[in-house]
């Protein structure tokens, strides 16, 4: 029986801000193996966690219990106080569509639409006509560094131009939460570095709290939190004061973040 | 490559379940396949054996091969009770012993008696006191197989005096002189009979080749992941498509040899079955060990070259599958290869009707194999036109789509529409074949000069319904092969879709849409190409064109529905390996 994992806070100054996922006692087993032992964690709005360890730590289960991939055997995740873990496969299906974001470390978007397509394909999904979710998509596009790259096909596109497709679509639907998988895994180091930094500073401005699973140091250091993990615990929780990312966002003007309707609508 | 080839016991052995699953599954299609060619080769090479026992009831006059004749010969038809008996009237002119013996009989009659085939036996023996006995005489013995057609004719061979047989062109239906029977002629109704045989294996033949080429794909785009680990392990192009060959050969090696072996195991049931007149001999519809062989070798030949040239990919890059950067396009010029392939069956139809067209001989040149093998290729010129059509219905599925799912069908349509179209192409090709037979079977029936005969308007109905059935399980097969192999080649956009939340009703909803309207589109067309070719065709065969009936449109409508039908089946059959593919992406998505 395990006890409780305590979530120790290396630093104090922890900032104010509002939960948005919420989950406490998290279990996971695979036959023998335990993935997940007693996990608790809470997400806030506009807030980025890191969550590193190293391979078999329990990471990966840790995302899928939380996007309501997997359900887990023991504890509770709670999405803006509704409780997800135990949702049908339909109703999850259509969580995760309306209120999450993803963004995977490579091969993502689908190679047959262009990248203003894959980006408004979430939007359609939830019932958005073409034309408007296309318009919406396509407002995404600049503060991304995107312009002109709307009909290009993810064939077409650099490694670093198929990631920033890939958040604009995690975003466009204006998520509670985006989910981060190796997101810089495939990219060179200062690509990534860009790459991190766009897509911290997007979720923070859409006020979506953001997930990275990351081997990457630079990634973890980018965030505001970083979550540790060994054996399926949380060994410990550290707040940077000053995430590396804020500072140099080359490829995206805040301004323009600021004035997109798809910020703040955060639900 | 030898040494790669030394792991193929190994990676059988190590196979996953599902790879072992698409093995048996590519051994299946094979093995319907090879079945049904099988089955309809072997009605072509039974007419062809019923000829030589048929053709010497007609011999050629000896005065015509510069022989001195040695007996007179009559043939007439008299009629008992509606049954139709052949009568053949012999009489020696000199010494019975060199007057020529008909094939199956022991001897020659002597006047007075008669050797009657066992069908006409029995019918003797169940009226035995009626007018059909005194008619024949004394019976000499029955007929054996080698003067019969089939087991159900009714045959008499009956001995006459050379007085009896008058030969002067004075009296009607005058004898004909003879020296011997030949049995190398030819028999004009079983020509027709074999013709449209022949054109019944062309019609089955492309579908069946089209299921082992399908079945073939699964089992490849099963192992394209294993494959590429190869690759990446060292083995060469080559390597990895000698072992993909080797691999669906097993696969498709068991399942030729178990469907020729069920095609001989059918065929006594199948001899049953009345055609030209009456049933078989069951030895007429057993393929020579010959045939067989080379039946299980073109199925393995064909499933091992579509295993290998569907892995071209992976083995041009071990990374797997590239990233795509631009569709497949299919332009107009392919059109011209249908045209070609039109143009090619009417001149063939047109100099088959034409009576001066004639060989070194004088007489007019048999243009049956021209045409034929031009219907041949018109068939495969679908292969080329599809999917020009697919990517029009894609690119107009892409300007019409409000909705994901329509516009994900049609993204996908016309990122390929050569691989889309492959999975429609069976069942399109039924259409064509549906569309030929119903320009066919009217004009059988109404043929009135063709070929006014109840017999063969039946035959004609018969085996185009035999002809359809046949073509229809080996198109359902494939496409829900096809369709199967397709969920397989997708399971990436599929997890990628599932990942950005389409849930599975959606999926299947495109995937429905990806399926039926470039089908619906195609097989409108390939309707319309069968019955320009059926018509072109029966003028070929010797049809006025005042005969040619047209089908009633409502049943072309409703060919195009099975068809479609047909499609949206298959689709719907491949759910369960939707739903494991979108669930697999949402469990090893962050792996």
């Amino acid at each position: 029986m395990s006890t409780p994992t305590e979530l120790r806070t290396v630093t104090a100054a922890e900032p104010h801000t509002t939960p948005v996922l919420v989950a406490r006692g998290m279990t996971k087993r695979y036959r023998d193996v335990v993935a997940l032992a007693d996990v608790s964690i809470t997400l806030d709005r506009g807030t980025s966690t890191a969550v590193v360890g190293p391979s078999g730590s329990g990471k990966s289960t840790l995302l899928h219990c939380l996007a309501g991939f997997t359900r887990p055997d023991d504890g509770e995740v709670n999405l803006d106080g509704m409780r997800i873990s135990h949702l049908g496969p339909r109703t999850a299906t259509k969580l995760r569509r309306e209120r999450f974001g993803f963004v995977f470390q490579s091969d993502q978007l689908l190679a047959e639409l262009p990248a203003v397509e894959n980006v408004a394909l979430p939007l359609m999904l939830s019932g958005m006509s073409r034309r408007a979710a296309t318009a919406r998509a396509d407002e995404w596009f600049a503060p991304l560094s995107l312009d002109g790259l709307q009909l290009r096909r993810p064939g077409q596109l650099s490694g670093g131009q198929v990631q920033r497709v890939s958040i604009a679509r995690a975003l466009a639907v204006s998520p509670s939460v985006v989910f981060a998988d190796e997101p810089t895994a495939a990219l060179d180091r200062s690509t990534g570095r860009a790459t991190i930094e766009v897509l911290t500073s997007s979720c923070r401005a859409a006020g979506a709290a953001l997930l990275v699973v990351t081997h990457d140091p630079e990634v973890a250091a980018a965030c505001e939190r970083t979550v540790r993990m060994r054996d399926g615990r949380v060994l410990e929780v550290t707040h940077t004061a000053r995430p590396s990312a804020i500072h140099s966002v080359p490829s995206i003007d805040a301004s323009y973040v600021a004035e997109s309707p798809s910020v703040g609508g955060n639900r | 490559m030898i040494a790669s080839l030394r792991l193929l016991p190994l990676l059988i052995r190590r196979a996953p379940r599902q790879a072992a699953g698409a093995i048996n599954l590519c051994g299946a299609g094979v093995a319907i396949a090879t079945l049904v060619a099988g089955t309809v080769l072997s009605a072509w090479a039974g007419f062809g054996l019923r000829e030589p026992r048929i053709v010497w009831r007609d011999p050629t006059p000896a005065a015509s091969i510069g022989v001195a004749p040695t007996a007179l010969q009559r043939r007439n038809t008299v009629w008992f009770q509606g049954q139709r008996i052949e009568v053949i009237e012999l009489a020696p002119i000199g010494s019975l012993a060199d007057a020529p013996v008909a094939p199956g009989l022991r001897s020659a009659p002597t006047p007075g008696t008669t050797w009657v085939s066992p069908a006409l036996h029995r019918l003797l023996h169940d009226h035995p006191n009626g007018h059909l006995g005194a008619r024949f005489g004394n019976l000499a013995g029955e007929i054996g197989r080698a003067g019969l057609a089939h087991p159900d004719e009714l045959v008499a061979v009956v001995g006459r005096s050379a007085e009896q047989l008058p030969s002067s062109a004075a009296v009607p239906d005058p004898a004909v002189e003879i020296a011997s029977f030949d049995t190398r002629g030819t028999d004009r109704t079983l020509v027709i009979y074999r013709n449209l045989s022949l054109v019944a294996a062309v019609l089955v033949t492309v579908p069946a080749i089209l299921l082992v080429g399908s079945a073939a794909r699964l089992t490849a785009a099963r192992r394209e992941q294993r494959m590429a680990a190869l690759r990446l392990a060292g083995a060469t192009p080559r390597s990895v498509r000698a072992l993909a060959a080797a691999e669906t050969t097993i696969g498709a090696g068991i399942g030729a040899v178990a469907g020729v072996a069920a095609s001989a195991a059918i065929s006594p049931l199948l001899a049953s079955v009345e055609m030209g007149g009456g049933r078989w001999f069951p030895s007429d519809l057993r393929l020579s060990i010959s045939a067989c062989a080379a039946i299980v070798a073109a199925a393995i030949v064909t499933c091992a070259a579509t295993a290998a040239v569907s892995l071209r990919r992976v083995a041009s890059r071990p990374l797997g599958v590239a990233r795509s950067t631009e569709p497949q396009r299919s332009r107009w010029p392919r059109l011209l290869g249908t045209g070609a392939a039109m143009v090619l069956l009417a001149a063939a139809t047109v100099l088959s009707a034409s009576t001066t067209f004639t060989g070194a001989d004088g007489q007019p040149v048999d243009m049956t194999v021209p045409m034929v093998a031009a219907l041949g290729t018109v068939i495969a010129s679908l292969a080329l036109v599809g999917p020009f059509f697919t990517s029009l219905v894609g690119r107009a599925m892409v300007r019409s789509a409000r909705r994901a799912p329509m516009l994900i069908a049609g993204r996908r349509v016309l990122e390929d529409p050569r691989a889309t179209y492959r999975t429609v192409s069976a069942v399109v090709l039924a259409g064509m074949v549906a569309g030929f037979l119903s320009g066919v079977v009217p004009t059988a029936q109404h043929g009135g000069e063709m070929h006014a005969n109840d017999v063969f308007a039946s035959d004609i109905l018969r085996g185009s319904l035999a002809v359809m059935v046949a073509c229809l399980v080996l198109a359902f097969g494939a496409s829900a092969i096809a369709s199967a192999a397709s969920v397989v080649d997708q399971r990436r956009v599929i997890g990628r879709l599932t990942l950005c939340g389409t849930d599975v009703a959606t999926l299947q909803r495109a995937r429905r849409f990806e399926a039926v309207l470039p089908l619906a589109a195609a097989t409108i067309g390939s309707i319309g190409l069968g019955l320009g070719s059926s018509v072109l065709l029966m003028r070929g065969f010797g049809a006025p064109a005042e005969r040619i009936s047209t089908p009633d449109i409502w049943q072309l409508v409703a060919i195009a529905a099975a068809a479609i039908a047909m499609g949206y089946i298959s689709a719907t059959l491949s759910r369960p390996l939707l739903v494991a593919a979108a669930r697999q992406a949402t469990t090893s998505s962050a792996n």
